[in-house]
């Protein structure tokens, strides 16, 4: 990320962005005439629908290539010296 | 002050967003029915008056904010 | 005696049960404790639709136990997951333990109130947790509660229930030692209310505000704390220990990371966001491991920090799944963000740097597993408390659930053979004029200036690195801020809420210095700069402190350890674990 981005940041705040999420629940509650309290609910759970949420597989795929990262780094900091306590890892 | 406005126009008068104030700025006016902002001072911007209005006639405002420092990419 | 009370109060109400604070725990309380045939009565500072630390929604509930080996009951009764590796304990072991007892229990009787536990396919969803082995640990559930305050607020009107809102609790009651009720005022109308009850229930959230949120404007936008605002003046804590009751760990205040500038408060399922936490990176990009206080402090001395939260190794499932979370908890997170131009997607978050933050899990009510509040090794008659705000391990969501559930459904065989309380004029008289006083202070002090002048001193006089002779001071200057309360003015009965909060933050403040003086040492977060090493003999110990006819009294403790018929069960469980380990 570092050499995509330059180390200013003022220039990334004039970029117009939106969440998909955001704009379907003002959206559904414009329609219904309620607000985005109440409209959220069903858009939520439609919105889930488009999330591998119950695809375990990819799931753990994901999980563990992160939790890889994770211990290498965890080793090379204590290779400095830096205690990673982590007690739970068996 | 965060909540800056609530449209009388937009407003209809449902009193939701009197009881969603936890800390007590918004109340009725008697009068029109229209919620009011009561004790602007005490708006602490949790925005629950916006999202819980049916009409879209709360505006909580950024621009008040002393400019904030985030973080660069 | 009760013609005597009406003279003196708007209203008296008399009632089998009487809760204060209608965030999760109390709504639990009070819906089941009505269901169990009892009279009650709920006064809230704000309004149940949208009070404590859920009125934002709810992204996550944790709270279950698992048989993997990681969270069976005997670690999770013996340790706090953040503090536990450095000596500090729950201060009594049982309460978690009969916390995760009953999970399934809870499960069933929150589904009955009508909170969503399932989603819309009609599973719930376990979220999966990184580290352990990456494999699917059943202790915490994704759900989607935007709306789970106005959902339980429903089911206490539903219940039939007495709802005071917008009202305040100005003390308790007690006769002979025993809690009889408590008075309270109205902060609309000025209203002043005496409440007789059997028990009371104490579930007012945790204390935060002694030291500034995330936010350049500490003084004034209280929301950004983590937590409710409104709850987190710590008004249980100090009702408790104005009646006798004790406080513990007040020394121990936690510290982990919040996101500055209020971009989000869904922090629970962002962090670990479903087994793929965020990458933690130093200033310059450097990817480090997420760091604990005394990491943080290196960094800091190597001019590593600020320390931001990156995602930009997210795929685009992962990238919806926040999109998730933020519309579950603080939904307008999506507003600030696109008002800011700030995107996730290519934008960090910064964190806050190494300052306190609230008073949790381990501080707070000293209660026993029956959720009694305890005096010494005693429990005080008539007097309950559960939910962050109580030390033990009933914090977060499902701890406050769990703990208003389960004494609603130990309350009426409690009550069952209980005398009708008696109650002391000359307390609500004092009561009274204590609450009402600001009314006549013309031109006086605003609370908020007070509020702010106490937080200084906690910032600034206790803070992160204590000294004996830092907390001397800031001692002497808190004393010196009393003599403000008296100068307080209210406008209105509105404004009464904000004395009344400086009231009991004066209180926790001296109490909090007052335990930070006496514990020389310095343990996981807590840095005495005086004392840097551990004090071997204060491991898993801690201090209580509470008022004894008018003489503070401190003392150091040993956690209650778990009872014996507890252990065997855990025990068994182990065995049984292990069998099952070795069989696989």
């Amino acid at each position: 990320m570092a050499d995509k981005i330059e180390k200013t940041s003022d220039k990334h705040y004039e970029d117009k962005f939106e969440f998909p999420l955001w704009k379907l629940i003002k959206q559904r509650a414009e329609e219904k005439g309620i607000s985005y309290a109440k409209a959220a609910p069903a858009v939520v759970a439609e919105y889930t629908k488009t999330i591998k949420y119950r695809d375990p597989e990819f799931e753990d795929k994901v999980i563990m290539a992160r939790a890889e990262e994770l211990n290498e780094l965890g080793k090379k900091e204590e290779k400095l010296g830096i205690k990673f306590k982590d007690k739970k890892s068996k | 002050m965060s909540l800056e406005n609530i449209d009388p126009v937009l407003c209809n008068g449902c009193g939701i967003c009197v009881d969603s104030c936890m800390v007590d700025v918004i109340r009725m006016d008697e009068e029109n029915e229209k919620a009011v902002i009561q004790y602007p001072d005490d708006c602490m911007s949790c925005y629950f008056c916006q999202q819980d209005c049916p009409e879209e006639a709360m505006y909580v405002s950024e621009v008040k904010h002393p400019p904030l420092f985030v973080a660069w990419g | 005696m009760t013609d005597d009370l009406t003279e003196i109060a708007d209203k008296v109400i008399e009632t089998d049960v009487l809760m204060i604070g209608g965030g999760v725990g109390g709504c639990c309380a009070v819906a089941k404790a009505k269901e169990n045939g009892l009279d009650v009565t709920l006064i809230e500072k704000a309004h149940i639709d949208r009070s404590g630390s859920a009125g934002q929604g709810i992204d996550h509930y944790e709270g279950f136990f698992t048989r993997d080996g990681t969270t069976t009951l005997e670690n999770v009764s013996n340790e706090d997951w953040r503090l536990g590796r450095y000596g500090v304990r729950y201060p009594n072991l049982n309460v978690k333990y009969r916390l995760y007892k009953c999970q399934f229990w809870v499960f069933e009787q929150l589904e009955k109130l009508g909170v969503p536990m399932r989603w819309d396919d009609g599973e719930p969803y376990w979220i999966p947790f990184p580290f352990v082995g990456w494999e699917r640990r059943k202790t915490g559930l994704r759900v989607h509660w935007t709306n789970i305050k106005p959902i339980l607020g429903r089911a206490v009107r539903r219940s039939g229930a007495r709802i005071l809102n917008r009202t305040m609790a100005i003390d308790l009651l007690t006769t002979d030692g025993k809690v009889v009720g408590a008075t309270a005022v109205n902060i609309r109308t000025g209203e002043f209310i005496v409440i007789k009850a059997k028990a009371t229930l104490i579930a007012t959230g945790k204390l935060m505000r002694l030291y500034n949120p995330e936010t350049p404007m500490p003084w004034k936008y209280k929301f950004r704390y983590h937590f409710c605002p409104a709850s987190s003046a710590g008004d249980g804590y100090a009702l408790v220990y104005r009646a006798g009751g004790d406080l513990v760990n007040m020394d121990i205040n936690a510290w982990t990371f919040r996101i500055r500038d209020d971009l989000t408060c869904s922090y629970g399922s962002f962090s670990l966001n479903d087994g793929v936490p965020m990458k933690t990176y130093t200033w310059d990009g450097e990817e480090i491991i997420n760091p604990n206080a005394t990491r943080y402090k290196q960094l800091e001395d190597e001019g590593k920090t600020p320390i931001y939260f990156g995602f930009d190794h997210f795929s685009e499932d992962s990238h919806k799944r926040l999109e998730v979370a933020f519309a579950d908890e603080r939904m307008l997170s999506f507003k600030v963000a696109e008002e800011r131009g700030f995107n996730p997607k290519t934008h960090r978050y910064e964190l806050q740097d190494l300052s306190p933050t609230g008073f949790y899990r381990v501080s707070g009510i000293y209660i026993d597993e029956n959720f009694r509040v305890l005096r010494g090794n005693e429990p005080i008659e008539g007097l309950y408390a559960f939910g962050d705000g109580s030390a033990g391990g009933t914090s977060g969501v499902a701890g406050a659930a769990t703990g208003g559930l389960l004494l609603a459904e130990d309350l009426p065989e409690i009550l069952k053979d209980m005398d009708e309380p008696e109650i002391d004029i000359s307390q609500v008289e004092e009561h009274k004029q204590i609450a009402l006083a600001p009314l006549a202070v013309e031109e006086g002090v605003e609370p908020l200036e007070l509020e702010s002048a106490i937080r200084d001193i906690c910032e600034r006089y206790v803070g992160m690195f204590k000294s004996e002779g830092k907390l001397r001071e800031g001692l002497r200057r808190l004393g010196s801020l009393k003599d403000w309360l008296g100068k307080l003015s209210a406008e209105s009965p509105h404004h009464i809420t904000g004395y009344l909060e400086c009231r009991n933050l004066l209180d926790l403040a001296e109490v909090h210095i007052k335990a930070c003086i006496e514990r020389k040492e310095t343990r996981g977060n807590y840095f005495r700069s005086d004392y840097p090493e551990i004090d071997k003999d204060m491991d898993g110990k801690f201090f209580s402190q509470r008022i004894e006819n008018g003489k503070e009294i401190i003392e150091l403790r040993e956690p209650i350890p778990l009872k014996p018929e507890y252990l065997k069960d855990a025990e068994e469980e182990k065995a049984e674990l292990q069998t099952a380990d070795a069989a696989s």
